[in-house]
């Protein structure tokens, strides 16, 4: 193991062959990483269409509301962690008061390692569905009227107008918001760090946050750099899909 | 009746929604004006049931953390570092991506779409990624909590969408108005200063205030980067999480203060806040 303070030698593949074979808490993260970039992108996704659907029309106030939807994800993250951090208090939070309404015993959201995660993805969501919803508002907008009035003439239930009218207008819409959502999602650290950092143990570490553990808390450097090699290639795949869809619209 | 129905269903939807969105930031602005007197674990945010209204408007918290108290500093220095790595940031930061920009959308060049691709894979990179030997490098030039540090850094993370947006307003604007501007005598520089940049502007002011924004909002580099004289605001009140406890008054108002500029901020741009965070492609 290479730290700060020892000359580096040259290992070759070993901090690879470490991450891969000896490491089980890195096993465990990259699965933390995989459930959360998953639980988040999905969630967010199918939420922001569901609103998007449903706020497209024009309605009294629509003008204050949507722009009350920037507010999440605008503000500063530590913030938003830091307040999360106290709605979920399990004496005191509010959270568990609103649950015992409907007979919800008292859940350590925060310092349990079963819910851990499970409170992080809901920051997550909180933060983040706004973007999906006003990235899919936009898509919505550039559907073809002409279109949509032609399928009802011919008789297409609205199903067969969201699948076959409204969803080919908004393909590059979605892929542009959930790739973007994935990527970012990938290199969440500031909410984690206030939320839970990464606790109890390495419950709610995900990849980018284990790097900075390793890195900066063990000093175990040539560990921590193998580490975030592997979070970058993750990342290539969804980014070089992302570009693809930029230079086809450009 | 089914129509009257379905209006009642859609604004009941609406309302919870409404209730989700707003409650985490009514209960910050909530916590901020109790008072939880000065300590650890005591008043008001240490009771079961928990209280949603206050039971007066305190603004302890608040001086608190202007003048500093028994347990906290003063954040105003914090929020001073904030303003002043946010905005010379985004100042340069304007400055390179409107000439990059400009070159990458006029100019004629070998695989200029290559080149625009290259840095805008510097927005997809995980900054976490690079922490490591960056922090080496600053230590190195001995610029480790130091305002020039977090500039340097600033501008790197916010170079590469800036550019993409901007491209994005060049490419909107058509040709045809510069082209006759030549005819008329104008340069390429001239066209640039006297065309491009007035009938842009628009877009340019909008990658500015986005640039102070995630300046603002910035907390991983600040975090390793800064220790004590150059902390910003977001890393200060990460510091109010203490091994004694955490202080949720002072904590709740240094975030209420430090979100307010940022709000105003994407009030002003709101109508382009899509397109910028979509990298042009979706048009708000």
């Amino acid at each position: 193991m290479q730290t700060a303070a020892t000359k580096p030698v040259f290992v070759g593949l070993e901090n690879y062959w470490n991450l891969l074979f000896r490491d089980r808490t890195f096993r465990d993260v990259l699965g933390n990483t995989l459930i959360y970039v998953a639980a988040t992108v999905v969630a967010e996704f199918l939420i922001g269409l569901g609103l998007a659907l449903l706020l497209q029309r024009d309605f009294r106030g629509k003008r204050i509301l949507v722009p009350l939807f920037y507010v999440p994800m605008m503000i500063t993250p530590v913030a938003i962690g830091l307040n999360f951090r106290i709605i979920y208090n399990v004496e005191y939070g509010p959270l568990t008061y609103f649950l015992s309404f409907v007979g919800v015993p008292p859940v350590k959201w925060i310092a349990s390692a079963t819910y851990s995660l499970f409170s992080l993805i809901l920051v997550d969501i909180w933060e983040w569905t706004p973007f999906m919803f006003l990235v899919l508002l936009a898509g919505l907008s550039t559907v073809s009227r002409e279109c949509l009035e032609a399928s009802l003439i011919d008789g297409a239930s609205y199903w067969q107008r969201f699948r076959y009218v409204t969803l080919p207008f908004m393909r590059g819409s979605i892929l542009v918001a959930v790739l973007i959502r994935m990527i970012d999602a990938f290199k969440a650290f500031d909410v984690i760090y206030t939320v839970t950092e990464g606790g109890p143990g390495t419950s709610s570490a995900v990849l980018s946050f284990y790097t900075y553990i390793v890195g900066f808390r063990r000093f175990s450097l040539g560990d921590a750099a193998a580490m975030s090699l592997v979070l970058f290639l993750i990342i290539l795949i969804p980014s070089q899909l992302l570009f693809r869809t930029l230079r086809r619209r450009s | 009746m089914a129509g009257r129905v379905a209006a009642v269903l859609f604004y009941v939807t609406l309302a919870v929604v409404l209730i989700f969105v707003i409650f985490p930031f009514y209960w910050l602005v909530l916590n901020a004006f109790k008072w939880g007197g000065g300590g650890y674990f005591t008043g008001e945010y240490f009771v079961y049931p928990p209280k949603f209204w206050p039971t007066g408007f305190h603004l302890e918290n608040f001086s608190e953390i202007i003048y500093g108290g028994k347990f906290v500093q003063s954040v105003m220095p914090n929020i001073l570092n904030s303003a002043i790595v946010g905005f010379s940031t985004a100042a340069i930061v304007t400055g390179l991506s409107t000439l990059a920009a400009f070159g990458l959308t006029r100019l004629q060049f070998k695989r200029r779409d290559d080149v625009a691709f290259f840095i805008l894979s510097q927005r997809i990179l995980p900054p976490v990624s690079i922490i490591i030997p960056y922090y080496f490098i600053i230590s190195g030039l001995h610029l480790l909590d130091t305002l020039p540090a977090l500039i340097l850094t600033y501008i790197l993370l916010n170079v590469p969408f800036s550019v993409w947006i901007l491209m994005t307003y060049f490419q909107e604007l058509p040709r045809d108005i510069e082209e006759s501007a030549w005819v008329d005598g104008c340069s390429r520089m001239g066209t640039f200063r006297r065309i491009l940049l007035p009938l842009t502007l628009p877009g340019i002011l909008v990658t500015l205030i986005f640039s102070i924004i995630t300046c603002y909002n910035e907390f991983m580099f600040a975090f390793i980067l800064t220790s004590s004289k150059a902390v910003t605001l977001p890393r200060a009140i990460a510091q109010f999480i203490t091994i004694q406890g955490t202080l949720w008054g002072d904590m709740s108002a240094a975030s209420l203060l430090g979100i307010l500029p940022v709000i105003v901020f994407a009030m002003i741009i709101q109508k382009h806040l899509v397109r910028v965070m979509t990298l042009g492609a979706v048009k708000g």
